[in-house]
């Protein structure tokens, strides 16, 4: 009764009307004023629960950001960041699939990773100048070791105390009946929180950004058939590009270009096969943009924004704003509002009294792949330029949690990690974590993989961050881009002089372009990275001639244009397109709102469609579906649509169109990623060529590929695994009926015009446990509009995480946003998901940014802490 | 007899606000210790701990609006009366264990 049973919380302990589930509410848990400010501090919670905080020092601002943010999420950013430091054995207990995630999460090197990024900021050091590399950043620091704080980051070190302080004040007032809910489901008590975790947290983000990487793919596509194909299939440059910089003129020409490539490289010889590999996240992408002031109808610049992640609930982010004397301006303040991540102090997407940024995905390639030697006759020692090198051997210790019916275990794993190439991760010493690591379920058995990833290094986004925060004009938020690393980032920015700017920023490797995104050898070091492209050099442009700037996620300079090669997996250019055509209609008269900015953002056309449609309506299906009237209406359905194609929710057409997609996608592409017993696979969505490749062969279905050596021609559109060759049409036509049976199957006593798209495809937003359990406290079924190809790039599991748009006029600034959860984390909060139905109709709230001069005209709750 | 079962219920309340769930049962215990027999003993615990659960549950649901109530019941695949039930359940069956050991402690510390 006092102690949880597998899933089951503790049952009498749960139930207690006193302290259990019940009791769990949605107020300030415990007296603030125990934060101990130094001076007089005010916060106001206006009517969205979106808190206001006014110090008058940066220190109480940051602790009572911690403590405001902990009582609404604290579960939250406590789990997430157990989960990335692979940690959750501790208080799920044993599951085998939680035992995995922990075991790769610390294989991968989050937790390492956070480490040298704290130790940038601030270290423990002995006399031998070693450090104590388990140092949180907050306890004291061990006897013969003192604390040394970077000069050039003493700010940023009080900032991530102060945060971790706050934060920890809640946590100590804290007992079983006013703990989160999960909490009590999960049976656990919260950890104190320190500045190391708010570096996993970062580190958190670098992974879900960037941790994809397409080498295993690409050299195992490569093996498979050969280097066309490859290069066909995931190529850097999408089919049609509409560049994040417009004008090629402003991309700098390489100033150190790679040194002693092979022009002829052999890649390794690696096929894996391709289930569940885990390449392709399809839901991440973003869309910013902003315009200058003069093509605006109030002269002021204006900047939008809206990351496109995995929902969850809680919502990833959490809306505050804060303001304090600007201890880098004197008689200056700050005022920062905008989207912040819980765990994560200061503002990471949003503006001040004088500047706005946003972030989209850059999608570069941060990592590579290294196939390690071992030494034959050391199995801990490999293979490096002529020399037996020892692995580092790290042993993690997972501890596991007992219930009522099982004892606590420890789970010792033995990680090897290279002193050049980052860990292994493919080990063949332990094929059971390759397959979990990367999907692979075949994997010569002597194939070693090491993970050499930019996030490893001692990066230094949060400094980038309270830069950011801080900065006043355009050369303060250069100088703060300049210590932003990973994941690499499309920075949008405006200011109140209506100035605009948009860089493609962070640490990208400089590789040589004949290695194409393979797997590298791990015997030499003429394979590894260790220079980046010069902060100088990177993509950005300031005030562009068309009059905005925007990204959405595409390849970031035009073709032809002698640059570094960048490798990654840039999206098609539809969305983007779109969006820029629309911005051109906005601005063409000089007169671009808010109000048009709105519409971008909810904007549900699909370029793609009218891209493809054209080809597939054609007249030889016309031909093909003559006697079946059902078949015909469709069509003339969605010949109409097409010159127009919107996603919206209550249209059928869309609901159609996506089918057909599926159908056709699997079937051009399905041949090629055929398992072991020749079976299409289930889960080869996330490998797939995007889009822009099946609009490529399906435009010109003559193309084709040697299939081997250059014996046996094949063309793409041909299903490989049918005896007969089929053409464009056969495609088209199979793919279009089987989209409509299965469709049939779905709304089997329906109308095909009610077929309606919210139906079909819908949005839900799971709570972040992914257990069917707690969809008790997750949002189902929103009946969204948008699709993956239109600016609302909604899809059933992602979609815009935070829209917010601001107007950047001098002494008035103007913002808007929205986000699919609420403020609070707290299920039992009116403020828990209260934003979704606004979200879902494109609506917006104010976000009541208030000067610290005007606080006292801001109305919601407010509580005044006098100086102590 | 219904005087003492109110301050029972009066001071078992009290304790199990201040204190995690399991209080209840050094008040069953108490309960069995002052009880003449092992019938009232049981009798008088029940409906004591029952009440006070049942009490609290019934203020709660007044309290707050029933948003949580909703989302455990769909959590625990249960149905309300269920939920109900268990939070009566769980007392009652602490109430006749420790009402018992109670009352044999008596009996024990007598002889």
């Amino acid at each position: 009764m006092n102690n949880k049973i597998g899933t089951y919380p503790p049952i009498a302990k749960f139930l207690d009307p006193f302290h259990g589930y019940i009791s769990s509410n949605d107020n300030l848990k415990h007296d603030i004023s125990k934060i101990e400010n130094e001076n007089s501090l005010e916060i106001v919670w206006d009517e969205n629960g979106i808190p206001h905080i006014f110090a008058d020092n940066e220190k109480d601002m940051y602790k009572a950001q911690g403590y405001v943010v902990a009582n609404d999420r604290l579960w939250q950013m406590d789990f997430i960041s157990r989960l990335h430091a692979g940690k959750l054995s501790e208080i799920i207990g044993f599951r085998e699939e939680v035992l995995r995630n922990d075991r790769f999460m610390r294989r991968l090197g989050i937790v390492d990773g956070a480490k040298a990024s704290l130790s940038t900021i601030a270290k423990c050091i002995n006399s031998q100048n070693d450090i104590f590399t388990d140092w949180d950043g907050l306890s004291e620091c061990p006897d013969g070791y003192t604390k040394q704080i970077n000069h050039e980051h003493v700010n940023v070190y009080n900032m991530l105390v102060a945060y971790s302080q706050g934060v920890n004040y809640y946590i100590q007032n804290l007992d079983w009946s006013t703990i989160p809910i999960e909490y009590k489901i999960l049976d656990y008590y919260p950890e104190e929180w320190s500045p190391l975790k708010t570096c996993i947290l970062l580190k958190a983000m670098s992974l879900d950004l960037s941790g994809r990487n397409t080498d295993l793919l690409y050299t195992s596509i490569a093996t498979k058939y050969n280097d066309m194909a490859a290069q066909f299939l995931y190529p850097e440059i999408p089919y049609k590009n509409d560049p994040i910089i417009s004008d090629g003129k402003s991309i700098s020409s390489p100033s150190q270009l790679p040194e002693n490539c092979e022009e002829n490289f052999k890649y390794p010889d690696i096929a894996i096969n391709f289930n569940g590999l885990k390449m392709n996240n399809p839901g991440i992408g973003s869309n910013n943009w902003a315009i200058h002031k003069d093509f605006t109808k109030n002269n002021h610049s204006i900047l939008a924004n809206d990351p496109h992640l995995g929902l969850n609930l809680p919502n990833v982010w959490y809306v505050m704003q804060l303001s304090c004397p600007d201890i880098n301006n004197p008689g200056q303040y700050l005022d920062v509002m905008g989207a912040t991540i819980p765990g994560a102090p200061g503002v990471l997407s949003g503006f001040n009294n004088y500047i706005a940024w946003g972030e989209t995905n850059g999608e570069d390639d941060v990592s590579d792949f290294y196939q390690i030697k071992i030494d034959p006759n050391n199995k801990n020692n490999y293979l490096y330029d002529g020399e037996s090198i020892p692995f580092i051997i790290k042993e993690e210790k997972i501890i596991i949690r007992g219930d009522a019916l099982s004892f606590p275990q420890i789970f010792i794993d033995t990680i090897k990690i290279t002193r050049d190439h980052g860990p292994i991760i493919v080990d063949s010493s332990n094929l059971d974590m390759a397959k979990f690591n990367q999907g692979i379920s075949t994997v010569y058995s002597d194939v070693n993989l090491a993970f050499k990833w930019v996030a490893h290094q001692p990066t230094s986004e949060i400094t980038a961050f309270y830069k950011m925060n801080h900065a006043t004009n355009y050369s303060d938020f250069k100088n703060a881009l300049e210590y932003y690393h990973c994941p690499i980032q499309n920075f949008v920015y405006a200011d109140i002089k209506g100035n605009i700017a948009m860089h493609h920023n962070g640490k990208i490797p400089i590789r040589c372009e004949s290695y194409n995104k393979h797997v590298l050898y791990g015997n030499s070091s003429r394979f590894v990275w260790d220079d980046f492209i010069p902060f100088e050099e990177l993509p950005k442009e300031l005030n562009p001639k068309r009059g905005f700037v925007s990204s959405a996620n595409q390849y970031p300079i035009p073709n032809g244009v002698d640059y570094y090669y960048l490798p990654g997996v840039y999206w098609p250019a539809h969305r983007a397109s779109r969006i820029n055509n629309m911005l051109y209609e906005s601005i063409k008269n000089r007169v671009a709102t808010i109000d048009d900015m709105k519409n971008i953002q909810n904007d549900n056309f699909n370029k793609y469609a009218k891209d493809i449609l054209p080809y597939l309506l054609s007249k030889e299906l016309r031909n093909q579906i003559n006697n079946d009237p059902l078949l015909i209406r469709i069509y003339k359905s969605l010949d109409k649509w097409k010159d127009n194609p919107i996603h919206n929710a209550d249209m059928f057409e869309p609901t159609i169109f996506d089918a057909w997609y599926e159908e056709l996608n699997t079937s051009v592409w399905g041949d090629l990623f055929i398992d072991d017993n020749g079976n299409k696979n289930s889960d080869y969505y996330k490998v797939l060529p995007l889009y822009d490749r099946l609009l490529k062969v399906i435009e010109s279905p003559d193309q084709y590929f040697w299939i081997d050596g250059e014996n046996n021609k094949t063309f793409w559109i041909d299903d490989e695994t049918t005896l007969q060759v089929e053409t464009a049409d056969d495609i088209i036509y199979i793919s279009f009926i089987t989209a409509i049976n299965k469709i049939k199957e779905k709304f089997p006593n329906k109308d095909y015009t009610q077929w309606y798209y919210s139906e079909y495809r819908g949005t839900n937003i799971h709570h972040i446990i992914p257990n069917s359990s707690f969809d008790a406290f997750s949002s189902l079924n929103i009946p969204t509009s948008g699709s993956r190809w239109s600016p609302n790039a909604m899809q059933n599991q992602f979609g815009p995480s935070w829209r917010y748009i601001v107007e950047m006029q001098e002494d008035s600034i103007y913002a808007i946003g929205i986000y699919p959860g609420g403020q609070s984390g707290n299920p039992n909060s009116k403020n828990y998901d209260n934003f979704i139905d606004k979200w879902t109709k494109g609506e917006y709230i104010d976000l009541n940014y208030t000067y610290f001069k005007d606080k006292s005209q801001l109305n919601g709750t407010r509580i005044i802490l006098y100086e102590n | 007899m219904k005087t003492k079962i109110f301050i029972y219920i009066v001071i078992t309340y009290i304790m199990a606000s201040l204190f995690p769930w399991w209080i209840i049962t050094f008040s069953g215990t108490l309960i069995g210790f002052t009880s003449k027999t092992y019938k009232q003993a049981i009798l008088h615990s029940c409906i004591t701990l029952a009440s006070v659960w049942f009490l609290k549950l019934i203020l709660n649901f007044f309290i707050f609006d029933y948003i949580i109530i909703d989302k455990i019941k769909e959590f625990l695949g249960l149905s309300s009366f269920m939920i109900i039930f268990l939070t009566i359940l769980i007392p009652i069956v602490i109430g006749i264990f420790s009402s018992l050991f109670g009352h044999q402690l008596k009996k024990v510390s007598k002889s």
